[in-house]
């Protein structure tokens, strides 16, 4: 099939790109129908009522039966379950009866059944006379009065402790109907001579499932894995697809589980798919614009890394930090992003994690990769030494060297790749730090394998600061700059990356110095300017993948949440500040820079390494649009472009004339940060149509604009590749 | 357990001084840390606060006050293990084995099992020569890590040091555990070496070299590996065979990218390499000399 060759429509519409913030599913807000201090009427059975089930029915009158409200039961060994009771049962109970009743106006508005019960021994609930859930402890068929439950304490708290929530959805949906609805729930003793019989039961609709995520996690070329959280046990599923109308394929997990981990494997490098996240039953969220990730390249690529350090507080400053970032880059896709440590305070539990990090950046954890190293505080809920804790439950790392890299064996400490980055995650608080120990063994082995042009390398403890943290006085700092540093200069590390202090620190281009700040000699300085562009130059290092001791920057980008103050006076240091930020990277071929973002968008500090004796582009600044020339043929499909010196790499967009009015713009990413200047696309236009084509050129200070089309005229932009 | 962590780690969070080194000003940290805690220690003693403090003390180098506040947490709390194990890796610290080992041993009847506990006297023992129970203590922190948990590479290191230490009749059972590791964590590299070392203390120079071959598969960087490789047929007294290994092993390291060869650990190998060529040329392998 020939391929048209239509001039595209002139400017027609500004409009195509704005489209989609905002198209979230509306959920509606959780109802909670029945729980504790619930009005509910009851008979306590000592002996046989004579009911069978018909106490179940709705039909069934207990206008005789006793009123009271959950909880309801005994205690005979106080305080035991006492905190929980608010209407006693006399002691040597069977089992009590329970029937409440709850108003649905429209039962179409429910969308799930939520039940949970702090309990003791086991129960049974029916929804207007039908069985919607049993605990474990009964056995299965109908239960008589003196049905024995196998034994199950409650939490004997002051409050009820109503998980695991149980969905009920599926039994309980059906039974529902507009108006009043009955609930029964029956509590069966382990044996007549118990000690203690509870029951608090927990009734709600549409209970909002998700209660964490989505988020991406260990990043490949050809694989991501999504994790999500829900609030009952579900099997889990991830959809995905090249559009978000069209998420063909899947990756599904059988097991139920609350903790959804689905490795999402089989895909291209360097590309974006869109996914939504559920169960075999039901999506959860996503399907839309705002859930996507884009793979790890194979090779070099223009790559964002956004940097955060100690921004756990989940306060005023963590927020400011973030906005300031995304308010920067808008729509444009960071590519991973870092977490320094002290990830979420105090200690690191699960719910200073959700505080701190999945309310805080809910948007950059559904769409990059997120890969973080563990601080002091995160270390005081989590142990590396056993994997365990809430740091360890909720990541998923590359212990086996899944993401590029040796195998660590541990996700304590681990080393990814991505494109032409080498990364190397270190445990610097936890893990034996001395040389010999497995993790200086595998980081000896590790840095020596990698081919990658460049090596950063992070952890916690800043092997130089003044800040709120002593660099000369600290152990882990001590150790892991006397020990870890030796190993990685050798080796040709670019930039290392730290927290701990909460301030900004960024040292001149060093090689060498492994003592404490007074042992610094100038011959440790490899270049004392300030490493700018827009000064005296960027710091530079033989060109190609990484040389011994050619110099490294050293950055502590601990004040992502809070800042601290300090002497802040390293003589190792170039510039220290005492403000709120985050790091910003940007690598393209034989450059990278780093920019400190403060809180309110300022660009606060800036550094360039570049590799070679080409002259570096200052950051911020994108390439001159040159007009990249796209010229089509000679075969239908071929595609072929020039490049500006200035870029280091093209983009290639396509777009398709309609064959009538309106004419618009609809060109997208067809090939991302490519080397090559040629292209082939298999696409055929539909009929009638044209296809034309856009070349953009990237380096490590940004996007170029498109040049003339394959048609010979001036385009807009389009929205830019990932 | 959970109390003696996170004494430990708020004590470390806020300024882990260098014995010997602490300047006033970070000492000055941690006294207001230490006066904080006196303040709430006066209103409410607790067992949780005590074991703080007592690690502020252990980190500012003041052993005496800091066991002073870890029996004081033990008085509240007779029952829990974490004071004697606070105790244990203060005195370990402070070169008083003897007397950590007895904390040690408190902590583990208090809470048999204590993986932490295990771990400590398991290096007190080491340290105190006694390697064979070190080893069993290791094994037993080991296996006291829930299966959906994983122990960290080092704990089967040490393990394996430790019983390489008792005596060459042990190493086979050194190794034997060096795989369990490898079996569980996956084929760390850390693991793998060791597993290497002693194969060849062994003797068993066709499992080492099988081992050798299995990493390189695994790795990019086949120089490295194959410089090991002649190093052990070396020692195997292989010689035709080591020159044989030692030359693709500098081929390989010469083909890399200028770079890389130049690198600390390649420089290195590549050093080892040539001077162990030259060391067999300057002698003639065996074969050459016939």
């Amino acid at each position: 099939m020939s391929r048209c060759r239509g001039r595209a429509p002139r400017r027609i519409l500004g409009l195509l790109a704005l489209v989609i913030a905002g198209c979230g599913g509306v959920t509606a807000a959780e109802t909670v129908l029945v729980q504790r201090g619930a009005p509910m009427r009851y008979r306590a059975n000592v002996l046989d009522p004579g009911l069978a089930l018909s106490w179940t029915n709705p039909a069934f009158s207990d206008a005789a039966w006793a009123a009271g409200s959950y909880g309801v039961g005994y205690e005979t060994a106080p305080p035991g379950a006492n905190g929980l009771i608010d209407t006693v049962v006399p002691a040597g109970t069977w089992s009590v009866y329970t029937r409440s009743q709850f108003t649905i106006a429209d039962v179409s508005t429910v969308s799930s059944l939520t039940f949970g019960a702090d309990y003791d021994d086991g129960y049974v609930v029916w929804i207007n006379g039908v069985e919607v859930y049993r605990s474990p402890e009964m056995p299965i068929g109908p239960p008589a009065w003196n049905t024995s439950a196998a034994l199950h304490e409650s939490s004997n708290g002051a409050t009820p402790v109503y998980a695991p929530l149980h969905d009920i959805t599926l039994a309980g949906l059906p039974a529902l109907h507009d108006g009043a609805n009955l609930m029964a729930v029956g509590v069966w003793n382990n044996a007549q001579s118990s000690s203690d019989l509870v029951l608090v039961p927990y009734l709600s609709i549409n209970r909002s499932e998700l209660t964490r995520g989505p988020y991406l996690q260990l990043g490949t070329p050809d694989s991501v894995v999504v994790r999500w959280r829900t609030a009952v046990p579900t099997d889990s599923r991830v959809r995905f697809g090249a559009a978000p109308g069209s998420l063909t394929s899947f990756a599904d997990d059988a097991a139920a589980t609350t903790e959804h981990v689905v490795k999402v494997a089989g895909l291209a490098p360097g590309t974006r798919y869109y996914y939504g996240v559920g169960s075999s039953a039901a999506e959860l969220a996503g399907g839309d614009a705002q859930h996507h990730f884009v793979t790890a390249p194979l090779s070099g690529t223009t790559t964002r890394l956004w940097v955060l350090g100690d921004s756990g507080t989940a306060g005023a400053g963590a927020r400011a930090v973030r906005d300031a970032y995304t308010s920067l880059t808008g729509p444009a896709h960071t590519d991973l992003w870092l977490m320094l440590g002290d990830n979420a305070y105090q200690s690191g539990t699960d719910a200073e994690y959700q505080a701190a990090v999945f309310d805080m950046y809910p948007q950059m954890l559904r769409t990059s990769v997120l890969w973080p190293t563990l601080g002091n505080h995160d270390g005081v809920a989590a142990d590396s030494a056993t994997q365990s804790g809430p740091y360890y439950d909720m990541f998923s790392l590359p212990a086996q060297g899944q993401a590029g890299g040796m195998v660590s064996g541990t996700e304590a400490y681990y080393s990814f790749d991505f494109g032409d980055i080498h990364f190397i995650c270190l445990d610097s608080f936890e893990t034996n730090r001395s040389p010999g120990a497995a993790m200086l063994t595998w980081l000896q082995e590790d840095v020596m394998a990698t081919d990658r042009t460049w090596v950063i390398a992070f952890w916690h403890h800043p092997p130089y600061s003044k800040g709120s943290h002593d660099s000369d006085n600290e152990i882990e700092m001590a150790e892991m700059r006397a020990n870890a540093l030796p190993i990685l200069e050798a080796a040709g590390v670019d930039l290392v990356l730290s927290g701990h202090s909460h301030s900004y620190e960024r040292s001149y281009l060093l090689d060498g110095h492994y003592g404490v700040s007074t042992t610094l000699t100038s011959s440790m300085i490899l270049d004392s300017g300030s490493g700018r562009v827009s000064g005296p130059g960027a710091y530079t290092k033989g060109a190609g993948s990484p040389a011994p001791h050619d110099g490294s920057v050293y950055v502590v980008a601990g004040s992502s949440g809070q800042v601290s103050g300090g002497a802040l006076n390293h003589p190792a240091m170039f510039l220290s500040l005492n403000v709120l930020g985050s790091l910003v990277l940007e690598i393209a071929g034989p450059q990278l820079n780093g920019r400190f973002l403060d809180d309110a968008g300022v660009w606060r500090d800036e550094f360039t390494l570049y590799k070679g004796t080409g002259s570096a582009c200052a950051p911020g600044q994108a390439p001159a649009d040159q007009g990249d020339t796209v010229t089509l043929g000679p075969g239908a499909s071929a595609i072929a472009w020039t490049r500006d010196a200035s870029s280091v790499y093209s983009n290639l967009y396509r777009g398709t004339i309609a064959a009538s009015l309106p004419f618009a713009y609809d060109h997208a990413c067809l090939v991302s940060s490519t080397s090559a200047q040629t292209a082939s696309d298999p696409a055929a236009p539909p009929p009638g149509a044209a296809l034309y084509y856009l070349v953009s050129g990237s380096n490590a200070c940004g996007e170029s604009p498109v040049g003339s089309s394959s048609a010979g005229v001036p385009d807009p932009n389009p929205a830019p590749c990932p | 357990m959970i109390a003696a962590r996170r004494a430990r780690r708020a004590a470390l969070l806020s300024l882990l001084l260098l014995s010997l080194a602490g300047p006033a000003g970070a000492h000055v940290a941690l006294d207001d840390q230490i006066a904080r805690l006196d303040g709430l220690i006066a209103r409410e003693p607790s067992l949780d606060l005590y074991l703080r403090r007592g690690d502020l003390h252990r980190a500012r180098g003041d052993l005496a006050s800091a066991l002073i506040d870890f029996a004081r947490a033990g008085a509240i709390d007779p029952s829990s293990a974490d004071p004697p194990l606070q105790m244990g890796r203060a005195l370990l610290e402070a070169g008083r084995t003897e007397e950590a080992m007895r904390s040690f041993d408190l902590a583990l009847t208090l809470r048999p099992g204590y993986v932490d506990a295990l771990t400590g006297r398991g290096r007190a023992r080491a340290r105190l020569g006694r390697h064979l129970e070190a080893g069993a203590d290791f094994t037993d922190a080991i296996l006291g890590c829930a299966p959906s948990r994983a122990p960290q590479p080092d704990l089967y290191l040490e393990r394996a040091s430790a019983l390489a230490a008792a005596g060459p009749e042990h190493l086979a059972k050194a190794l034997e555990g060096l795989d369990e590791g490898i079996d569980r964590l996956g084929p760390a590299v850390s693991l793998e070496l060791a597993t290497i070392d002693i194969e060849t203390r062994l003797g068993r120079y066709d499992a080492a070299l099988s081992r050798v071959e299995a990493a390189s598969l695994r790795s990019t960087h086949h120089g490295h590996w194959m410089a090991r490789r002649g190093e052990i047929l070396l020692a195997a007294g292989r010689r035709t065979e080591a020159r044989a290994a030692y030359e693709s092993a500098l081929a390989s390291l010469v083909a890399l990218p200028e770079r890389r060869r130049t690198t600390g650990a390649v420089v290195a190998i590549e050093r080892s390499v040539r001077d162990a060529l030259a060391r067999m040329g300057a002698g003639g392998t065996p074969e050459s000399r016939r």
